[in-house]
């Protein structure tokens, strides 16, 4: 009994160690996020030996001290030094791992790219619309009782005339290779949250607040975005699409998308 | 009626809270298998269901994902506060606490009696969302406004949401009135003798979890009544102006759709706690009876106790690293919920250490406890990775949590449930259960959580969000579909093993092995008492701490708590 249990803890442990080492697979990259990839990779390490160490450990106690008829327990009260030395030692591993961690956080956080390229994403239910500010660089007003379903689906004050030269791209974003990316995330209704798997980018759009996330596409491509945070019950379905084009391919898909018709 | 159904005596009300959790737990599973159903084979046509349940399938037989979103938000809520709310705390708390402290009765019979009855009330109440107009609602048992907030929003955000927010705010009421019983009860009712330090860890896990409760479920309550004036009197404290909903502008005051995040998690992270300190408090019990061997560190894990229900009121951020709070209030969340997997390692390193050198029984109340350490380990350590704000960005509201949390909060507690039920049936019924049956349910059982589980931490690293009804939509989605096929699988065969579970308890009600008193040899108070106890609880002095297993020079290899021996008597203390 103590042999099969012992057995199946180690073989279990084993097992799982070897998936999460050769099975943790994520999204192919394509942002300048590499280091959330990196740190996952640390702290898959340090809780893979923490994991596997403790499950050997258990096995082997189990197997050893099974109950014998000659065996006797030792009376033992507890350990005060190990207990303290243990928890020294788990706390400079958490300290090593929050300061990597926080240098990444802070990364994410606090750039503030100059002239990045700004675009917004409107969340709604169920979809993802985005919208640049052509060529005046400056996003026009929104006023939601504007909406019309085809015409103005996003409410741009037809009064402002920054708004006249805004492009709407429904739900396709494209942004150029390489460039800095300002998102402005709003919701129109419920809470939403932007994900890009490929960007390690995720952020969740909080109605009544002006959410902002910086990032550089370094891979061409098209990649998904998903809505992340329960939004009903198309929450599955809202998504949209993100191609990384070259700075060129850019430049000319801009061009035929800026408006000339100025009614 | 009288002596059963409303019954001041705190065994029955702990049975009556046991046999609810039971029911829960069977409505709560039964859900999630017809989620992962609906998950796996999205597009397949179930006959019989959509027979039973028109409302929940659209014309060609598909069922809809609003179903699909209201079993969700239902198996959630019944599972955390049902079943683990009730099953470790007030089930085996009522029953156990007074008799392993040497008291005659919890310190009010009639407080007992009321917060179950609240209890039930409010599972009939919450069940009954199902029943009314646009059925039950589908926010998830976090309930985010809002979604949660307005009427429009969704199907099942009408009455059901009302009788949601009616049916926990009767719960907290409940838990709130049980919590002050159980601390009341450890203050005053203890015999004599039956110091602090020589309390079993099992009643510290009770009263750490009392204190939590009483803290925390005030939060959940208020919270509750404010999204419910939201709703029905038009108040806006979580909503913001400036949305268009269902084709409508909602333009009300400048509410705070983050506030109810804040103030819910400030209950719903010592919830997890709530859930896992009695079970702790169990497992070390239970290692030390069968290792017969004292605790290895009993004072550090009374600490270890406090600390981490202090420190679980500080952590709730780290449920919202992304959601709009300030980027430096997540570094500060992010470093507290790093510093309370301390306390929980020290736990995991004593109850190494006391089984270390120990002799060890393997019982099937032993078998669950070892497995609720791996399970905790395991779900423990993907704590690690969730709590680092850095990766959280990319793994929070994938599967990777909902791998991470039903290891931890569900599956290891769950295991901690089997092992009490296990290790006090005999005290409770008078005969034992059956231990063979009890083995092939553990090996299944344990195999199986670790199957459902582990897998969706490889669905989260694969970027697959929680709470979507299928995952057909997207293409880098396609090719996790067989991944889900297997957890779907291994689900189906971990829930039928319940059913050895199932029909050990009842068949072993009637023809499990007699058993003397006493059968574990365990030291404390409750089992001076009859299997099963009369009515009246015996009274008696305590000399020493709960755990004399193994005293060197000792006739036998246990003493009592009651045993007078003053030539042996070593404290714990």
């Amino acid at each position: 009994m103590a042999l099969a249990i012992a057995i199946l803890i180690w073989l279990l442990a084993i097992t799982i160690t070897a998936l999460f080492f050769f099975g943790s697979s994520f999204p192919a990259l394509a942002s300048n996020f590499s280091q959330i990839d990196n740190q996952f990779s640390l702290t898959l390490i340090i809780t893979g030996i923490a994991f596997l160490l403790s499950h050997l450990l258990l096995g082997y106690f189990i197997l050893k001290y099974q109950e014998k008829k000659s065996s006797i327990a030792k009376y033992h009260l507890g350990n005060l030094r190990l207990e303290i030395a243990y928890a020294s030692l788990l706390i400079v591993i958490f300290i090593t791992l929050a300061a990597t961690s926080q240098n990444i956080w802070n990364k994410i956080y606090s750039s503030t790219p100059k002239n990045p390229l700004e675009i917004e994403a409107v969340a709604k239910q169920f979809e993802w619309q985005f919208r640049y500010h052509g060529s005046d660089n400056k996003f026009g007003r929104i006023d939601l009782t504007q909406i019309e379903k085809d015409n103005n689906p996003l409410g741009l004050d037809k009064n402002d005339p920054d708004g006249n030269d805004d492009i709407l791209t429904g739900s396709e974003l494209v942004v150029p290779l390489g460039e800095s990316i300002r998102l402005y995330l709003r919701s129109q209704d419920v809470i939403h949250s932007f994900f890009v798997p490929n960007l390690r980018v995720k952020q969740d759009v909080m109605p009544g607040m002006l959410m902002k996330l910086h990032f550089q596409a370094t891979k061409i491509g098209e990649y998904e975005i998903a809505c992340a945070e329960l939004c009903g019950l198309g929450h599955y379905r809202m998504k949209a699409k993100l191609k990384v084009v070259s700075k060129e391919d850019f430049a000319v898909w801009l061009r035929n998308n800026t408006k000339n018709d100025k009614n | 009626m009288r002596k059963y159904l409303f019954s001041q005596d705190h065994k029955i009300i702990g049975l009556q809270y046991y046999l609810l959790a039971l029911l829960a737990v069977f409505v709560s599973i039964t859900f999630s298998v017809i989620m992962r159903l609906r998950l796996t084979w999205p597009s397949d046509v179930w006959f019989i269901m959509s027979k039973l349940l028109p409302t929940a399938f659209n014309q060609t037989g598909q069922m809809t994902p609003e179903f699909y979103l209201s079993l969700m938000t239902m198996h959630g809520t019944i599972m955390v506060f049902f079943v683990l709310t009730l099953a470790p705390q007030a089930a085996f708390g009522n029953y156990f606490l007074p008799l392993q402290i040497g008291a005659k009765e919890m310190a009010y019979p009639k407080l007992g009696l009321i917060s179950f009855w609240l209890t039930f009330l409010s599972f009939c109440v919450l069940l009954s969302a199902f029943f009314v107009t646009g059925g039950a609602p589908l926010t998830g048992w976090t309930a985010y406004p809002p979604l949660s907030s307005i009427v429009s929003s969704q199907p099942g955000q009408a009455r059901g949401m009302d009788l949601w927010l009616v049916s926990l705010s009767i719960f907290s009421l409940a838990t709130i009135l049980n919590s002050i019983n159980f601390l009341i009860t450890v203050i005053t009712k203890r015999t004599t003798g039956m110091s602090l330090m020589r309390l079993p860890l099992t009643c510290w896990g009770w009263l750490a979890t009392a204190m939590v409760s009483l803290l925390a479920f005030p939060v959940l309550l208020a919270a509750g009544l404010l999204l419910l004036f939201d709703r029905t009197l038009g108040t806006a404290f979580f909503l913001p102006s400036g949305l268009l909903i269902d084709g409508k502008v909602i333009s009300l005051t400048d509410g705070l759709p983050l506030l109810w995040q804040h103030l819910f998690w400030f209950f719903g992270h010592p919830e997890v706690y709530i859930a896992i300190l009695p079970a702790m408090g169990f497992v070390s019990h239970f290692l030390a009876t069968f290792s017969r061997k004292p605790v290895f560190g009993y004072r550090s894990m009374v600490f270890a106790t406090l600390a981490i229900a202090l420190l679980g009121f500080l952590v709730w951020g780290h449920h919202m690293f992304i959601a709009g709070i300030s980027p430096y209030l997540s570094m500060t969340f992010s470093l507290l919920t790093l510093t309370i997997a301390v306390p929980s390692a020290i736990k995991t390193l004593n109850w190494f250490g006391t089984i270390w050198g120990g002799k060890i029984q393997l019982t099937t109340p032993m078998l669950y406890s070892l497995g609720f350490i791996s399970l905790f380990i395991t779900g423990g350590l993907g704590g690690i990775f969730l709590g680092q704000s850095s990766l959280d960005i990319y793994l929070h509201d994938t599967y990777f949590v909902v791998g991470h949390f039903h290891l931890i909060m569900g599956s290891s507690a769950i295991f901690a449930i089997f092992a009490a039920t296990a290790f006090w049936f005999p005290q409770i019924v008078g005969r034992q259960m059956n231990e063979d049956l009890g083995k092939v349910h553990f090996f299944i059982t344990f195999l199986g959580v670790y199957a459902i589980f582990l897998p969706m931490h490889f669905l989260g690293i694969a970027g697959n969000p929680r709470r979507y009804a299928e995952i057909s939509e997207f293409l880098y989605l396609n090719e996790l579909q067989p991944l889900h096929k297997f957890i779907t699988i291994a689900m189906l065969v971990t829930v039928n093993v319940q059913l050895l579970f199932l029909i050990n308890l009842i068949t072993s009600i009637f023809a499990g092995k007699k058993v003397k008193e006493n059968p574990w040899k365990a030291t404390t108070l409750e089992w001076t008492s009859s299997s099963p106890p009369s009515k009246d609880n015996a009274t008696t002095i305590v000399y020493r701490g709960a755990y004399d297993f193994s005293l060197p020079g000792a006739n036998k290899d246990y003493f009592m708590q009651t045993e007078d021996l003053p030539n042996n008597s070593l404290d714990n203390s």
